[in-house]
């Protein structure tokens, strides 16, 4: 300490605050928060690289500071200092040949996060990028471009996934989507969670969680990002190739909606700037306190077009599911004043499927958008969080796809935690109702379902329009062509096995789609 | 799905990139230290494993002593010739923590980074510190002090880069008893872990837990 201060010491972190930014004897390292003299760090690319949301001449390239990523105050060991962060585009893994280079600045404010939008990239083609600061440089990643609009593509192949509770699981599908090699990876939701796992089988859990609180404030929510970003296969996958993420409703809270409960203000303002933070997307998301603009399209030439939608923000509070035999209200639920997606982005969902300017429309969002009827029964009613609660603002996005003739519409999903494969039609309780698209269901990669049982020959008797539904761990993979859609199931043996030479990871059930003709066909 | 392609495309990823323009990192830089001079009234000062009152006292240091200072910490209020602070300085030539109201730095602020810093650290558990642990940096080990009768042992819980954790070094020898155990961190890379008390297991129930810190093996 200095000699005596008695007004220093009883005012504590405020005066502290304000004497160091006046005194003219402040000693070196505390005045050194410029940019130019920004504290010495510790290799600060511990959550890895990342890349999001390709378009034809630009992909998001992202990092953030973090020497010390599980820090509970959520800085990742970054000092209070801004720091300079170089970035570089290459054709070759060696950087070689550099097509762009640039310089950017890592602030407190964002959490030391990096999002490098370069433009005048050449389309439909693959890149390397990396970053440097403060004598670190961060390891390579791998991304590419959209293809240019209407560009005749013969074929993409991605991987979507969903669910990732960091202490239920080993991310082992990430391993599979590395040896998958795909141009472009989905995130459907969950991308990490607000709180513990509360599983049944918690023994089977191979890791915990360093704060094991449920994550409250921007710091926490941090904080808990970082940790799943620690995961190394998270890191590879993202190095890959590029993503498209969209968050459902864990990395706000559970079962949150477009209402202040149960999720506050504050609390969405924290979990959207900390999402914002962590992933590779683009700055129209940036978040302005509770409002995050998170829905958006992405077209791959002629081939491909993806409406990622955001489920959570807009909608309407859930109906009330009671307890007991009596279930939530069929005619709230199918009260068409309700909606899911909310006036605008239906809106604009609905707009945007007038012309197609691509062989398939996915709709990558985050939960079950068929029916699923267990008694088969319309006067009873289940899963008030899912699309079939909205049953109006269902109908509404289902009669637009069928009015406008909409060819080949997926839809894709996360959320549940199980495989499932369903085709779509405007009545499931008619099932002669015609199908209109096919609906592909990602399991987790680790949240359980423990306690999950295997639907019963009464429950698919009554809901003919399933197909599928495997209780494991896993990813989808897709393969797109002008003549045909494949879905690859892919599940994994045991995410509590940390040897993936004692792991099994293989297609557990594929199907295709034609294109013209709507319906999953078994392969 | 072949393993072996697995592991192929895995090493593509890996690989670090050692030519083109950005260079290759240096070691890892010497986070800035500072010195300050001991100020008691004429007594030896206790040096604390952690930044505790109720932390061990593992030596002394003279009035007058120049010490240096390679980071600082939020610690239990003491109140020396230099007023009352929350703040530790920690002093790895000496082996532990002291008091910043009993050191002269020529500022009441912080004049070090937050500990963690690559040259050892210390937690103890909340309360009494019936748990001490202590990263020692040098040669990346935990070295664990069970210092109360309590009937539970001391255990330091870590994650290591790459995303597992936590793993466990337990003191379960009773009261006075500790434990030195080396640990896979490798150099320069980082490791995060909590001070606590819990009844050995291999899901142990965590309490007291300290609130958690950031070291680097040297």
């Amino acid at each position: 300490m200095g000699q005596v201060n008695r007004r220093a010491v009883l005012l504590g972190g405020a005066a502290a605050v304000s004497a160091a930014a006046l005194s003219s004897t402040v000693p070196s390292w505390a005045n050194a928060r410029t940019l130019a003299a920004a504290p010495a760090i510790h290799d600060p690319f511990q959550l890895g690289v990342a890349s999001g949301d390709p378009l034809p001449d630009s992909v998001v390239l992202w990092t953030r500071l973090a020497p010390a990523p599980l820090n509970p105050d959520g800085f990742g060991g970054m000092p209070d200092a801004s720091y300079t962060v170089d970035w570089e585009i290459a054709n070759d893994q060696a950087f070689s040949s550099i097509v762009q280079r640039g310089t950017a600045t890592a602030a407190r404010a964002s959490g030391h996060s990096v999002h490098i939008e370069p433009v005048g990239l050449e389309p439909g083609r693959e890149y390397f990028y990396r970053f440097k600061t403060s004598g670190y440089i961060s390891p390579v990643g791998r991304t590419r471009t959209a293809p240019a609009a209407g560009a005749a593509v013969n074929q993409l192949k991605y991987c979507f996934s969903s669910c990732q509770h960091w202490e239920e699981g080993w991310y082992h599908s990430y391993k599979g989507m590395l040896a998958d090699n795909p141009e472009l990876v989905l995130f459907l939701g969950d991308y990490m969670y607000e709180r513990k796992s509360g599983r049944a089988a918690a023994e089977r859990n191979p890791r915990r969680l360093a704060f094991t609180e449920d994550v409250t404030t921007l710091a926490q929510y941090r904080a808990r990002h970082a940790q799943h970003k620690t995961d190394a296969d998270l890191q590879n996958a993202h190095a890959m190739a590029p993503w498209i993420v969209v968050f459902d409703d864990h990395e706000v809270m559970n079962n949150w909606n477009g209402t202040t409960s149960p999720a506050t203000a504050e609390r969405k303002a924290a979990g959207f700037q900390a999402f914002y933070e962590n992933m590779p997307i683009r700055s129209t998301a940036k978040p302005s306190g509770a409002s995050i603009r998170l829905y958006r399209q992405f077209t791959w030439g002629n081939l491909a077009r993806f409406h990622m939608l955001d489920t959570r923000q807009y909608r309407n509070a859930q109906v009330p599911d009671p307890s007991g035999d009596a279930g939530p209200s069929c005619t709230d639920m199918r009260s068409t004043s309700r909606s899911i997606l909310g006036t605008t982005q239906e809106a604009w969902l609905l707009k945007a499927l007038e012309t197609q300017p691509a062989k398939w429309d996915f709709l990558g969002q985050q939960v079950f958008f068929a029916t699923r009827d267990g008694d088969g029964n319309k006067a009873t009613c289940e899963s008030p969080d899912s699309w079939q609660g909205y049953e109006a603002s269902r109908d509404r996005i289902a009669k637009g796809i069928v009015d406008r003739k909409v060819p080949n519409p997926i839809v894709l999903t996360g959320d549940v935690h199980r495989h499932w494969a369903a085709d779509l039609r405007r009545d499931y309780f008619n099932h002669s109702d015609p199908v209109f698209g096919s609906e592909l269901v990602t399991t987790s990669v680790t949240s359980n379902s423990d306690t999950a049982t295997d639907p019963s020959s009464t429950w698919l008797s009554n809901n003919p329009h399933i197909k599928y539904c495997r209780g494991k761990r896993g990813y989808v993979r897709v393969t797109a062509s002008q003549t045909q859609m494949r879905a690859d199931f892919m599940t994994v043996s045991d995410t509590t096995e940390y040897d993936f030479s004692k792991v099994v990871l293989a297609a557990d059930r594929s199907y295709v789609v034609e294109a013209g003709k709507p319906g999953l066909q078994r392969v | 799905m072949k393993r072996s392609s697995v592991r192929r495309l895995a090493g593509f990823f890996l690989v670090l990139v050692t030519a083109g323009a950005m260079g290759l990192a240096g070691a890892t830089p010497a986070l800035a230290a500072a010195t300050g001079t001991v100020k008691t009234a004429g007594d030896p000062l206790n040096v604390r494993r952690a930044p505790s009152t109720s932390s061990t006292a593992v030596r002394t240091v003279a009035n007058g002593a120049t010490v240096t200072i390679d980071c600082q910490t939020i610690g239990t209020s003491v109140t020396g010739p230099l007023g009352t602070t929350t703040l530790w300085d920690y002093v790895p030539a000496l082996g532990g923590y002291i008091s910043d109201g009993y050191v002269y730095t020529g500022s009441d602020q912080r004049i070090a980074p937050d500990c963690g810093v690559g040259s050892g650290s210390a937690e103890c558990s909340t309360g009494v510190c019936a748990g001490e642990g202590q990263f020692r940096s040098s040669d990346a080990h935990f070295l664990v002090y069970d210092k109360d009768a309590d009937g539970k042992s001391a255990v330091v819980a870590y994650w290591l880069k790459g995303g597992a954790g936590p793993f466990y070094v337990w003191a379960s020898g009773g009261n006075g008893t500790h434990v030195d155990k080396a640990v896979p961190v490798a150099k320069g890379s980082w490791v995060y872990y909590k001070v606590c008390v819990a009844d050995a297991a291999a899901n142990p129930t965590l309490e007291a837990c300290s609130g958690g810190i950031t070291d680097y093996a040297a």
